[in-house]
Protein backbone atom coordinates (compact mmCIF):
# COMPACT_ATOMS: atom_id res chain seq x y z
CA UNK A 1 0.00 0.00 0.00
CA UNK A 2 3.01 2.30 0.13
CA UNK A 3 3.43 2.19 -3.09
CA UNK A 4 0.30 3.17 -4.33
CA UNK A 5 -0.22 7.09 -5.72
CA UNK A 6 -3.38 7.48 -3.07
CA UNK A 7 -3.06 8.50 0.85
CA UNK A 8 -3.87 5.81 3.04
CA UNK A 9 -4.09 5.78 6.46
CA UNK A 10 -6.03 3.14 8.91
CA UNK A 11 -7.04 4.06 11.98
CA UNK A 12 -8.78 1.86 15.15
CA UNK A 13 -11.93 1.80 17.04
CA UNK A 14 -9.77 4.36 19.54
CA UNK A 15 -9.24 6.77 16.44
CA UNK A 16 -5.69 6.26 16.93
CA UNK A 17 -3.65 5.67 13.91
CA UNK A 18 -2.46 1.96 13.14
CA UNK A 19 -1.54 2.69 9.26
CA UNK A 20 0.28 5.88 7.45
CA UNK A 21 1.49 5.45 4.04
CA UNK A 22 4.60 7.18 2.47
CA UNK A 23 2.19 9.06 -0.26
CA UNK A 24 0.54 10.95 3.12
CA UNK A 25 3.63 11.28 4.79
CA UNK A 26 4.80 13.10 1.69
CA UNK A 27 1.56 15.18 0.76
CA UNK A 28 1.46 16.33 4.80
CA UNK A 29 5.06 15.73 5.80
CA UNK A 30 4.28 13.81 8.52
CA UNK A 31 6.57 11.21 9.11
CA UNK A 32 5.09 8.10 9.88
CA UNK A 33 7.11 7.43 13.07
CA UNK A 34 5.40 10.48 14.20
CA UNK A 35 1.68 9.49 13.47
CA UNK A 36 1.34 5.60 14.65
CA UNK A 37 -0.51 5.75 17.98
CA UNK A 38 -1.74 9.67 17.49
CA UNK A 39 -5.32 10.12 17.26
CA UNK A 40 -5.90 11.44 13.72
CA UNK A 41 -8.76 13.71 14.64
CA UNK A 42 -6.57 15.21 17.38
CA UNK A 43 -3.77 15.90 14.30
CA UNK A 44 -6.85 17.14 11.82
CA UNK A 45 -9.99 18.68 13.68
CA UNK A 46 -12.09 18.90 11.24
CA UNK A 47 -12.44 14.97 11.05
CA UNK A 48 -14.49 16.30 14.33
CA UNK A 49 -17.07 17.56 12.80
CA UNK A 50 -20.54 15.87 13.64
CA UNK A 51 -21.21 14.99 9.89
CA UNK A 52 -18.26 13.53 9.62
CA UNK A 53 -16.99 11.95 12.92
CA UNK A 54 -20.31 10.33 12.95
CA UNK A 55 -20.09 8.71 9.47
CA UNK A 56 -16.11 7.86 10.56
CA UNK A 57 -17.61 5.86 13.49
CA UNK A 58 -20.22 4.14 11.42
CA UNK A 59 -17.30 2.76 9.65
CA UNK A 60 -15.32 1.90 12.52
CA UNK A 61 -18.88 0.10 14.20
CA UNK A 62 -18.65 -2.26 10.44
CA UNK A 63 -21.25 -0.35 8.59
CA UNK A 64 -21.09 0.15 4.67
CA UNK A 65 -17.73 2.27 2.96
CA UNK A 66 -18.55 6.08 3.14
CA UNK A 67 -17.59 8.48 0.22
CA UNK A 68 -16.77 11.74 1.05
CA UNK A 69 -16.55 14.22 -1.64
CA UNK A 70 -14.55 16.69 -2.47
CA UNK A 71 -17.30 19.55 -3.35
CA UNK A 72 -18.51 19.24 0.19
CA UNK A 73 -15.33 18.47 1.93
CA UNK A 74 -12.37 19.62 -0.49
CA UNK A 75 -10.77 17.04 2.17
CA UNK A 76 -10.28 15.03 4.96
CA UNK A 77 -7.05 15.06 5.71
CA UNK A 78 -5.48 18.39 4.75
CA UNK A 79 -2.44 18.74 2.63
CA UNK A 80 -1.04 21.42 0.30
CA UNK A 81 1.04 21.76 -2.58
CA UNK A 82 4.56 23.42 -3.10
CA UNK A 83 2.56 26.00 -4.34
CA UNK A 84 0.08 26.99 -1.28
CA UNK A 85 -2.57 25.73 -2.80
CA UNK A 86 -4.92 22.62 -0.77
CA UNK A 87 -4.84 19.29 -2.82
CA UNK A 88 -8.38 18.55 -3.59
CA UNK A 89 -9.40 14.77 -2.44
CA UNK A 90 -12.01 12.28 -2.55
CA UNK A 91 -11.97 10.35 0.50
CA UNK A 92 -13.55 6.82 0.91
CA UNK A 93 -13.62 5.30 4.03
CA UNK A 94 -13.49 1.37 3.93
CA UNK A 95 -14.43 -0.88 7.40
CA UNK A 96 -11.81 -3.91 8.04
CA UNK A 97 -12.37 -6.77 9.77
CA UNK A 98 -9.74 -7.23 12.49
CA UNK A 99 -10.00 -10.87 12.97
CA UNK A 100 -11.98 -10.14 16.25
CA UNK A 101 -15.39 -10.73 16.03
CA UNK A 102 -17.27 -7.11 16.44
CA UNK A 103 -14.13 -4.86 15.96
CA UNK A 104 -13.54 -2.73 12.84
CA UNK A 105 -10.95 -0.45 11.93
CA UNK A 106 -11.42 2.25 9.07
CA UNK A 107 -9.02 2.83 6.21
CA UNK A 108 -8.80 6.14 4.32
CA UNK A 109 -8.24 6.22 0.96
CA UNK A 110 -7.48 9.78 -0.31
CA UNK A 111 -7.58 10.25 -3.74
CA UNK A 112 -5.95 13.31 -5.30
CA UNK A 113 -8.73 15.08 -7.36
CA UNK A 114 -7.38 18.36 -8.02
CA UNK A 115 -5.86 17.82 -11.49
CA UNK A 116 -9.87 16.42 -12.49
CA UNK A 117 -11.36 19.28 -10.48
CA UNK A 118 -9.29 22.06 -12.56
CA UNK A 119 -10.29 19.57 -15.74
CA UNK A 120 -13.62 19.49 -14.90
CA UNK A 121 -13.72 23.23 -14.22
CA UNK A 122 -12.31 24.52 -17.38
CA UNK A 123 -14.03 22.29 -19.18
CA UNK A 124 -17.33 24.10 -17.51
CA UNK A 125 -16.18 27.50 -17.89
CA UNK A 126 -15.62 26.18 -21.84
CA UNK A 127 -19.24 24.64 -22.10
CA UNK A 128 -20.08 28.20 -20.64
CA UNK A 129 -18.65 30.46 -22.50
CA UNK A 130 -19.61 28.53 -25.66
CA UNK A 131 -23.27 28.54 -24.59
CA UNK A 132 -22.79 32.20 -23.98
CA UNK A 133 -21.76 32.83 -27.62
CA UNK A 134 -24.81 30.77 -28.99
CA UNK A 135 -27.03 32.46 -27.12
CA UNK A 136 -25.10 35.82 -28.51
CA UNK A 137 -25.47 33.97 -31.84
CA UNK A 138 -29.15 33.66 -31.79
CA UNK A 139 -29.78 37.00 -30.68
CA UNK A 140 -27.55 38.54 -33.54
CA UNK A 141 -29.17 36.17 -36.31
CA UNK A 142 -32.68 37.19 -35.07
CA UNK A 143 -31.53 41.35 -35.31
CA UNK A 144 -30.27 40.55 -38.83
CA UNK A 145 -33.66 39.17 -39.99
CA UNK A 146 -35.11 41.98 -38.32
CA UNK A 147 -32.91 43.78 -40.21
CA UNK A 148 -33.19 41.93 -43.22
CA UNK A 149 -37.17 42.05 -43.43
CA UNK A 150 -37.02 45.79 -43.00
CA UNK A 151 -34.66 46.43 -45.82
CA UNK A 152 -36.88 44.23 -47.84
CA UNK A 153 -39.86 46.28 -46.93
CA UNK A 154 -37.62 49.22 -47.65
CA UNK A 155 -36.84 48.05 -50.58
CA UNK A 156 -40.81 47.38 -52.13
CA UNK A 157 -42.01 50.54 -50.93
CA UNK A 158 -39.21 52.48 -52.53
CA UNK A 159 -38.97 50.80 -55.76
CA UNK A 160 -42.97 51.01 -55.82
CA UNK A 161 -42.46 54.67 -55.77
CA UNK A 162 -39.58 54.62 -58.12
CA UNK A 163 -41.89 52.79 -60.84
CA UNK A 164 -44.61 55.31 -60.29
CA UNK A 165 -42.19 58.39 -60.82
CA UNK A 166 -40.76 56.34 -63.78
CA UNK A 167 -44.29 55.47 -65.22
CA UNK A 168 -45.00 59.23 -64.71
CA UNK A 169 -41.72 60.79 -66.76
CA UNK A 170 -42.38 58.64 -69.08
CA UNK A 171 -45.79 59.23 -70.08
CA UNK A 172 -45.12 63.26 -69.67
CA UNK A 173 -42.44 62.21 -72.09
CA UNK A 174 -44.93 60.59 -74.32
CA UNK A 175 -47.52 63.49 -74.19
CA UNK A 176 -44.33 66.24 -74.95
CA UNK A 177 -43.76 63.37 -78.09
CA UNK A 178 -46.94 63.62 -78.64
CA UNK A 179 -48.05 67.70 -78.65
CA UNK A 180 -44.65 67.58 -80.47
CA UNK A 181 -45.89 65.55 -83.36
CA UNK A 182 -49.04 67.51 -83.68
CA UNK A 183 -47.10 70.94 -83.55
CA UNK A 184 -47.91 72.02 -80.22
CA UNK A 185 -45.21 73.59 -78.23
CA UNK A 186 -46.58 75.61 -75.87
CA UNK A 187 -46.65 73.63 -72.64
CA UNK A 188 -43.37 71.58 -73.80
CA UNK A 189 -40.84 73.92 -71.82
CA UNK A 190 -43.15 73.32 -68.45
CA UNK A 191 -43.56 69.69 -68.80
CA UNK A 192 -40.08 68.97 -69.78
CA UNK A 193 -39.21 70.58 -66.36
CA UNK A 194 -41.45 68.67 -64.37
CA UNK A 195 -39.98 65.43 -66.36
CA UNK A 196 -36.60 66.95 -65.36
CA UNK A 197 -38.18 67.28 -61.29
CA UNK A 198 -39.44 63.64 -61.28
CA UNK A 199 -35.62 62.43 -62.80
CA UNK A 200 -33.84 64.29 -60.08
CA UNK A 201 -36.41 62.57 -57.50
CA UNK A 202 -35.56 59.23 -59.07
CA UNK A 203 -31.91 59.94 -59.13
CA UNK A 204 -32.31 61.21 -55.23
CA UNK A 205 -34.44 58.02 -53.87
CA UNK A 206 -31.65 55.80 -56.11
CA UNK A 207 -28.95 57.23 -54.13
CA UNK A 208 -30.72 56.62 -50.50
CA UNK A 209 -31.37 52.64 -52.22
CA UNK A 210 -27.27 52.75 -52.81
CA UNK A 211 -26.66 54.13 -49.16
CA UNK A 212 -29.01 51.62 -47.60
CA UNK A 213 -27.29 48.85 -49.67
CA UNK A 214 -23.72 50.10 -48.46
CA UNK A 215 -25.66 50.51 -44.51
CA UNK A 216 -26.63 46.79 -44.51
CA UNK A 217 -23.22 45.89 -45.98
CA UNK A 218 -21.28 48.03 -42.96
CA UNK A 219 -24.08 46.29 -40.56
CA UNK A 220 -22.96 42.73 -42.45
CA UNK A 221 -19.14 43.49 -41.66
CA UNK A 222 -19.79 44.39 -37.77
CA UNK A 223 -21.99 41.29 -37.47
CA UNK A 224 -19.66 37.93 -35.69
CA UNK A 225 -17.97 36.37 -38.22
CA UNK A 226 -20.50 33.58 -38.82
CA UNK A 227 -22.51 35.85 -40.40
CA UNK A 228 -20.37 37.38 -43.33
CA UNK A 229 -21.58 36.10 -46.46
CA UNK A 230 -18.58 34.12 -48.06
CA UNK A 231 -18.36 34.38 -51.82
CA UNK A 232 -19.62 31.64 -53.56
CA UNK A 233 -18.37 30.11 -56.97
CA UNK A 234 -20.93 32.17 -59.41
CA UNK A 235 -19.76 35.07 -57.62
CA UNK A 236 -23.05 35.42 -55.06
CA UNK A 237 -22.49 35.36 -51.54
CA UNK A 238 -23.38 32.93 -49.06
CA UNK A 239 -24.19 32.69 -45.63
CA UNK A 240 -21.79 30.81 -43.07
CA UNK B 1 -40.98 -17.91 8.13
CA UNK B 2 -41.76 -17.33 4.39
CA UNK B 3 -43.13 -14.46 2.09
CA UNK B 4 -46.76 -15.63 2.38
CA UNK B 5 -46.85 -15.67 5.92
CA UNK B 6 -45.16 -11.96 5.92
CA UNK B 7 -47.75 -10.15 8.31
CA UNK B 8 -48.20 -6.83 8.21
CA UNK B 9 -46.88 -6.46 12.04
CA UNK B 10 -43.39 -7.46 9.71
CA UNK B 11 -43.90 -4.46 7.41
CA UNK B 12 -44.24 -2.71 9.99
CA UNK B 13 -41.50 -2.98 11.86
CA UNK B 14 -38.83 -3.34 8.41
CA UNK B 15 -41.12 0.12 7.47
CA UNK B 16 -39.92 1.89 10.95
CA UNK B 17 -36.04 0.50 10.42
CA UNK B 18 -35.90 2.37 6.99
CA UNK B 19 -37.58 5.76 8.58
CA UNK B 20 -35.25 6.02 11.26
CA UNK B 21 -32.63 5.25 8.91
CA UNK B 22 -33.98 7.91 6.48
CA UNK B 23 -33.98 10.28 9.48
CA UNK B 24 -30.97 9.87 10.72
CA UNK B 25 -29.54 10.23 7.07
CA UNK B 26 -31.95 13.73 6.65
CA UNK B 27 -30.51 15.15 9.75
CA UNK B 28 -27.36 14.82 7.92
CA UNK B 29 -28.33 16.65 4.77
CA UNK B 30 -30.04 19.18 6.62
CA UNK B 31 -26.50 20.25 8.14
CA UNK B 32 -25.06 19.74 4.38
CA UNK B 33 -28.09 21.82 2.60
CA UNK B 34 -29.31 24.06 5.63
CA UNK B 35 -32.50 22.90 4.16
CA UNK B 36 -35.20 21.34 6.06
CA UNK B 37 -36.11 17.75 4.61
CA UNK B 38 -39.61 16.99 4.26
CA UNK B 39 -39.73 12.97 5.00
CA UNK B 40 -42.64 10.63 4.16
CA UNK B 41 -43.46 7.57 5.15
CA UNK B 42 -42.24 4.49 3.36
CA UNK B 43 -44.19 2.06 1.32
CA UNK B 44 -43.13 -1.56 1.36
CA UNK B 45 -44.45 -4.13 -1.16
CA UNK B 46 -42.81 -7.80 -1.57
CA UNK B 47 -42.92 -8.40 -5.67
CA UNK B 48 -41.15 -10.16 -8.25
CA UNK B 49 -38.38 -8.26 -10.08
CA UNK B 50 -39.90 -7.96 -13.21
CA UNK B 51 -42.65 -5.96 -11.60
CA UNK B 52 -40.15 -3.14 -10.79
CA UNK B 53 -41.27 -1.98 -14.26
CA UNK B 54 -44.81 -1.12 -13.52
CA UNK B 55 -44.26 -0.41 -10.09
CA UNK B 56 -45.89 3.24 -9.31
CA UNK B 57 -43.55 6.22 -7.95
CA UNK B 58 -40.21 4.76 -9.43
CA UNK B 59 -38.86 6.84 -11.92
CA UNK B 60 -38.64 4.98 -15.42
CA UNK B 61 -36.45 7.55 -17.00
CA UNK B 62 -33.04 5.90 -17.63
CA UNK B 63 -31.71 9.04 -16.89
CA UNK B 64 -32.68 8.81 -13.33
CA UNK B 65 -29.34 9.37 -11.02
CA UNK B 66 -28.85 6.50 -8.96
CA UNK B 67 -26.18 5.45 -6.23
CA UNK B 68 -26.34 1.99 -4.63
CA UNK B 69 -25.01 -0.11 -2.72
CA UNK B 70 -24.53 -3.75 -2.89
CA UNK B 71 -24.48 -5.82 0.24
CA UNK B 72 -23.80 -9.75 -0.13
CA UNK B 73 -23.29 -12.55 1.85
CA UNK B 74 -25.65 -13.99 4.94
CA UNK B 75 -27.35 -10.64 3.79
CA UNK B 76 -28.49 -9.88 0.03
CA UNK B 77 -29.65 -7.11 -1.45
CA UNK B 78 -29.46 -3.49 -3.11
CA UNK B 79 -30.44 -0.24 -1.27
CA UNK B 80 -29.81 2.92 -3.90
CA UNK B 81 -31.14 6.46 -3.51
CA UNK B 82 -32.64 7.70 -7.11
CA UNK B 83 -32.64 11.20 -8.21
CA UNK B 84 -35.04 12.30 -11.30
CA UNK B 85 -32.49 14.20 -13.70
CA UNK B 86 -33.68 17.60 -12.42
CA UNK B 87 -33.53 16.76 -8.85
CA UNK B 88 -29.98 15.59 -8.86
CA UNK B 89 -29.20 18.51 -10.71
CA UNK B 90 -30.42 21.26 -8.22
CA UNK B 91 -29.24 19.25 -5.32
CA UNK B 92 -25.82 19.36 -6.67
CA UNK B 93 -26.02 23.25 -7.15
CA UNK B 94 -27.66 23.69 -3.90
CA UNK B 95 -24.81 21.98 -2.42
CA UNK B 96 -22.15 23.76 -3.89
CA UNK B 97 -23.70 26.97 -3.97
CA UNK B 98 -22.78 27.13 -7.87
CA UNK B 99 -24.96 29.79 -9.48
CA UNK B 100 -23.21 30.31 -12.95
CA UNK B 101 -24.04 28.03 -15.83
CA UNK B 102 -25.57 24.81 -16.40
CA UNK B 103 -26.54 22.32 -13.52
CA UNK B 104 -24.81 19.59 -15.76
CA UNK B 105 -23.74 16.64 -13.88
CA UNK B 106 -19.81 15.90 -14.62
CA UNK B 107 -17.55 13.82 -12.99
CA UNK B 108 -17.13 16.33 -9.42
CA UNK B 109 -21.14 16.70 -9.44
CA UNK B 110 -22.04 13.02 -9.63
CA UNK B 111 -19.55 12.44 -7.15
CA UNK B 112 -21.09 14.86 -4.88
CA UNK B 113 -24.52 12.61 -5.49
CA UNK B 114 -22.87 9.79 -4.11
CA UNK B 115 -22.06 11.29 -1.28
CA UNK B 116 -25.51 12.39 -0.98
CA UNK B 117 -26.50 9.02 -2.02
CA UNK B 118 -24.01 7.18 0.61
CA UNK B 119 -25.11 8.91 3.42
CA UNK B 120 -29.40 7.82 2.81
CA UNK B 121 -27.92 4.25 2.25
CA UNK B 122 -25.38 4.02 4.94
CA UNK B 123 -28.22 5.34 7.35
CA UNK B 124 -31.29 2.83 6.27
CA UNK B 125 -28.46 0.04 6.26
CA UNK B 126 -27.00 1.06 9.51
CA UNK B 127 -30.47 0.91 10.97
CA UNK B 128 -31.30 -2.71 9.96
CA UNK B 129 -27.69 -3.72 10.78
CA UNK B 130 -28.33 -2.71 14.28
CA UNK B 131 -30.99 -5.33 14.76
CA UNK B 132 -29.65 -7.96 12.66
CA UNK B 133 -26.19 -7.46 15.15
CA UNK B 134 -24.45 -9.26 11.99
CA UNK B 135 -21.55 -8.37 9.98
CA UNK B 136 -22.98 -7.30 7.00
CA UNK B 137 -20.35 -7.44 4.11
CA UNK B 138 -21.29 -4.29 1.50
CA UNK B 139 -19.40 -3.48 -1.71
CA UNK B 140 -18.71 0.00 -2.37
CA UNK B 141 -21.21 2.51 -3.64
CA UNK B 142 -21.36 2.94 -7.43
CA UNK B 143 -23.01 5.76 -9.20
CA UNK B 144 -25.39 5.16 -12.32
CA UNK B 145 -27.86 6.58 -14.22
CA UNK B 146 -30.58 4.19 -15.04
CA UNK B 147 -33.83 2.73 -13.95
CA UNK B 148 -33.87 0.89 -10.80
CA UNK B 149 -35.59 -2.24 -12.68
CA UNK B 150 -32.39 -2.43 -14.39
CA UNK B 151 -30.15 -1.72 -12.07
CA UNK B 152 -31.92 -4.66 -10.23
CA UNK B 153 -31.70 -7.06 -13.56
CA UNK B 154 -28.06 -6.50 -13.74
CA UNK B 155 -27.56 -7.33 -10.69
CA UNK B 156 -27.64 -11.19 -9.49
CA UNK B 157 -31.68 -11.09 -8.90
CA UNK B 158 -33.80 -13.40 -10.68
CA UNK B 159 -36.35 -11.64 -12.57
CA UNK B 160 -38.91 -14.24 -11.25
CA UNK B 161 -37.53 -13.81 -7.70
CA UNK B 162 -39.85 -12.12 -4.99
CA UNK B 163 -37.99 -9.01 -3.33
CA UNK B 164 -38.96 -6.55 -0.42
CA UNK B 165 -39.01 -3.10 -1.80
CA UNK B 166 -39.02 -0.43 0.71
CA UNK B 167 -39.87 3.00 -1.29
CA UNK B 168 -39.79 6.26 0.26
CA UNK B 169 -39.83 10.12 -0.61
CA UNK B 170 -37.93 12.84 0.72
CA UNK B 171 -37.79 16.57 -0.50
CA UNK B 172 -35.53 19.27 0.39
CA UNK B 173 -37.44 22.40 1.20
CA UNK B 174 -36.70 25.61 -0.18
CA UNK B 175 -34.93 23.82 -3.42
CA UNK B 176 -37.81 21.06 -4.23
CA UNK B 177 -35.67 18.06 -4.99
CA UNK B 178 -36.91 14.41 -4.58
CA UNK B 179 -35.26 11.53 -3.78
CA UNK B 180 -36.96 8.20 -3.95
CA UNK B 181 -34.56 5.31 -1.83
CA UNK B 182 -35.16 1.96 -2.60
CA UNK B 183 -34.29 -1.22 -0.99
CA UNK B 184 -34.56 -4.91 -2.42
CA UNK B 185 -34.13 -7.58 -0.43
CA UNK B 186 -33.84 -11.37 -1.06
CA UNK B 187 -36.41 -13.25 -0.04
CA UNK B 188 -33.96 -15.37 2.02
CA UNK B 189 -32.43 -11.94 3.74
CA UNK B 190 -35.74 -11.06 4.39
CA UNK B 191 -36.77 -14.12 6.06
CA UNK B 192 -33.55 -13.53 8.28
CA UNK B 193 -34.50 -9.73 8.86
CA UNK B 194 -37.30 -11.07 10.26
CA UNK B 195 -36.22 -13.66 12.73
CA UNK B 196 -34.10 -10.73 14.12
CA UNK B 197 -37.10 -8.13 14.05
CA UNK B 198 -39.06 -11.09 15.88
CA UNK B 199 -36.54 -11.55 18.42
CA UNK B 200 -36.39 -7.69 19.53
CA UNK B 201 -39.95 -7.70 19.87
CA UNK B 202 -40.01 -10.57 21.93
CA UNK B 203 -42.32 -12.54 19.61
CA UNK C 1 -53.50 7.28 40.83
CA UNK C 2 -52.18 5.56 38.01
CA UNK C 3 -50.79 7.89 35.34
CA UNK C 4 -52.58 7.46 31.96
CA UNK C 5 -50.07 7.83 29.03
CA UNK C 6 -50.98 7.79 25.48
CA UNK C 7 -49.14 6.83 22.40
CA UNK C 8 -49.66 7.88 19.18
CA UNK C 9 -47.41 6.09 16.73
CA UNK C 10 -49.04 4.63 13.25
CA UNK C 11 -46.25 1.73 13.70
CA UNK C 12 -47.65 -0.77 15.82
CA UNK C 13 -43.51 -2.42 16.03
CA UNK C 14 -42.27 1.14 17.60
CA UNK C 15 -46.25 0.86 19.70
CA UNK C 16 -45.29 -2.24 21.45
CA UNK C 17 -41.69 -1.27 22.17
CA UNK C 18 -43.19 2.09 23.97
CA UNK C 19 -45.91 0.20 25.71
CA UNK C 20 -43.84 -2.29 27.13
CA UNK C 21 -40.89 0.57 28.72
CA UNK C 22 -43.76 2.35 29.97
CA UNK C 23 -46.26 -0.48 31.27
CA UNK C 24 -43.08 -1.59 33.30
CA UNK C 25 -42.70 1.74 34.77
CA UNK C 26 -46.47 1.50 36.24
CA UNK C 27 -48.26 4.02 33.68
CA UNK C 28 -51.99 3.20 32.38
CA UNK C 29 -51.32 2.43 28.44
CA UNK C 30 -53.13 3.61 25.54
CA UNK C 31 -52.61 3.45 21.84
CA UNK C 32 -53.71 5.07 18.52
CA UNK C 33 -52.88 4.17 15.26
CA UNK C 34 -53.03 7.36 13.70
CA UNK C 35 -54.02 10.98 14.42
CA UNK C 36 -57.28 10.67 14.22
CA UNK C 37 -57.85 8.10 16.69
CA UNK C 38 -55.54 9.47 18.78
CA UNK C 39 -57.37 13.17 18.92
CA UNK C 40 -60.77 10.87 19.72
CA UNK C 41 -58.41 9.43 22.87
CA UNK C 42 -57.46 12.48 24.15
CA UNK C 43 -61.10 14.27 23.63
CA UNK C 44 -62.33 10.71 25.78
CA UNK C 45 -59.83 9.62 27.83
CA UNK C 46 -58.08 12.24 29.02
CA UNK C 47 -54.72 11.11 29.04
CA UNK C 48 -52.14 12.76 31.46
CA UNK C 49 -49.48 12.82 28.56
CA UNK C 50 -48.97 11.96 25.13
CA UNK C 51 -45.67 10.31 23.37
CA UNK C 52 -46.15 11.58 19.73
CA UNK C 53 -44.57 10.39 16.87
CA UNK C 54 -44.36 12.68 13.65
CA UNK C 55 -44.11 10.71 10.53
CA UNK C 56 -47.72 9.17 10.14
CA UNK C 57 -49.63 9.04 7.04
CA UNK C 58 -53.25 10.74 7.00
CA UNK C 59 -52.73 13.74 9.91
CA UNK C 60 -49.00 13.83 10.93
CA UNK C 61 -47.93 14.63 14.83
CA UNK C 62 -47.49 18.38 14.09
CA UNK C 63 -50.80 18.51 13.04
CA UNK C 64 -51.62 16.46 15.80
CA UNK C 65 -50.49 18.99 18.18
CA UNK C 66 -52.02 22.02 16.30
CA UNK C 67 -55.26 20.24 16.86
CA UNK C 68 -54.98 19.53 20.55
CA UNK C 69 -54.03 23.14 21.58
CA UNK C 70 -56.55 24.18 18.95
CA UNK C 71 -59.37 22.20 21.26
CA UNK C 72 -58.06 23.74 24.43
CA UNK C 73 -56.39 20.44 26.01
CA UNK C 74 -53.49 21.34 28.23
CA UNK C 75 -51.37 17.72 28.03
CA UNK C 76 -47.54 17.41 27.83
CA UNK C 77 -46.40 16.23 24.43
CA UNK C 78 -42.94 14.14 24.09
CA UNK C 79 -42.64 13.65 20.70
CA UNK C 80 -40.62 10.44 19.63
CA UNK C 81 -39.54 10.54 15.98
CA UNK C 82 -37.48 9.57 13.28
CA UNK C 83 -37.17 12.60 11.80
CA UNK C 84 -34.18 13.99 13.78
CA UNK C 85 -33.30 16.91 12.24
CA UNK C 86 -32.38 20.17 14.32
CA UNK C 87 -35.05 21.97 12.30
CA UNK C 88 -38.02 19.40 13.42
CA UNK C 89 -36.96 19.59 16.45
CA UNK C 90 -36.49 23.44 16.56
CA UNK C 91 -40.33 23.69 15.26
CA UNK C 92 -41.48 21.21 18.01
CA UNK C 93 -40.66 23.09 20.57
CA UNK C 94 -41.72 25.73 19.20
CA UNK C 95 -45.24 24.20 19.11
CA UNK C 96 -44.81 23.26 22.79
CA UNK C 97 -43.48 19.96 22.82
CA UNK C 98 -42.10 19.09 26.52
CA UNK C 99 -39.58 17.00 25.18
CA UNK C 100 -38.12 15.81 21.48
CA UNK C 101 -36.56 12.53 21.57
CA UNK C 102 -34.81 10.71 18.51
CA UNK C 103 -35.63 7.05 17.39
CA UNK C 104 -34.82 3.92 18.26
CA UNK C 105 -36.37 4.95 21.75
CA UNK C 106 -33.60 4.31 23.98
CA UNK C 107 -35.19 2.72 27.44
CA UNK C 108 -33.74 5.09 30.00
CA UNK C 109 -33.85 7.58 27.78
CA UNK C 110 -38.30 7.68 27.86
CA UNK C 111 -37.94 6.20 31.25
CA UNK C 112 -36.52 9.57 32.45
CA UNK C 113 -37.83 11.48 29.79
CA UNK C 114 -41.87 10.74 31.38
CA UNK C 115 -41.18 10.50 34.77
CA UNK C 116 -39.87 14.32 34.73
CA UNK C 117 -42.77 15.72 32.33
CA UNK C 118 -45.17 14.37 34.53
CA UNK C 119 -43.49 15.57 37.64
CA UNK C 120 -43.75 19.01 36.00
CA UNK C 121 -47.17 18.84 35.34
CA UNK C 122 -47.99 17.56 39.14
CA UNK C 123 -45.95 20.33 40.85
Amino acid sequence: MDLLPVGICIIDEGLKVRYWNTCLEEWTGMPTADMLGQDLTEHFPGLKKSGVIERIRQVLQGGAPAVFSSQIHICLIPSYFPDGTMRVQRTTLIPLNTGSEGHFNAMFVCEDVSALTEQVKSVRAMRNQTLHELEERRKAELALIAAHEDLRTYLAENTSRLRNSLNNAADDLKMIRQEMEAGDRDGVGTKLRDVIVTIESIEKRLSELNEAARERQREIRRAPPYFIPEPRDDGSTNRR
Amino acid sequence: MCVTCLKDEDLDAIKELVNIGVGRAAAMLNEITCSHIILHVPILQVIRIDELDSIGGLPRNEGAATVKIDFRGFFTGTTALIFPPESAAALVMAITGETDGQPELDAIRTETLMEVGNIFINGVMGSIGNVLGQQITYLPPVYVEDTIANIARSARFDPDERVLLANTHFYVEDINVEGIIVMILEIGSLDILLGRIAAVRGG
Amino acid sequence: MMKRVLIIDDSSFQRKIISSILAAEGYEIICAENGVEGLKNVADLHPDMIVLDLLMPGMNGTEVMEQIHRQGFQIPIIVLTADIQESTKQRCIEMGAARFINKPVKKDELRTAVREVLEVKCA
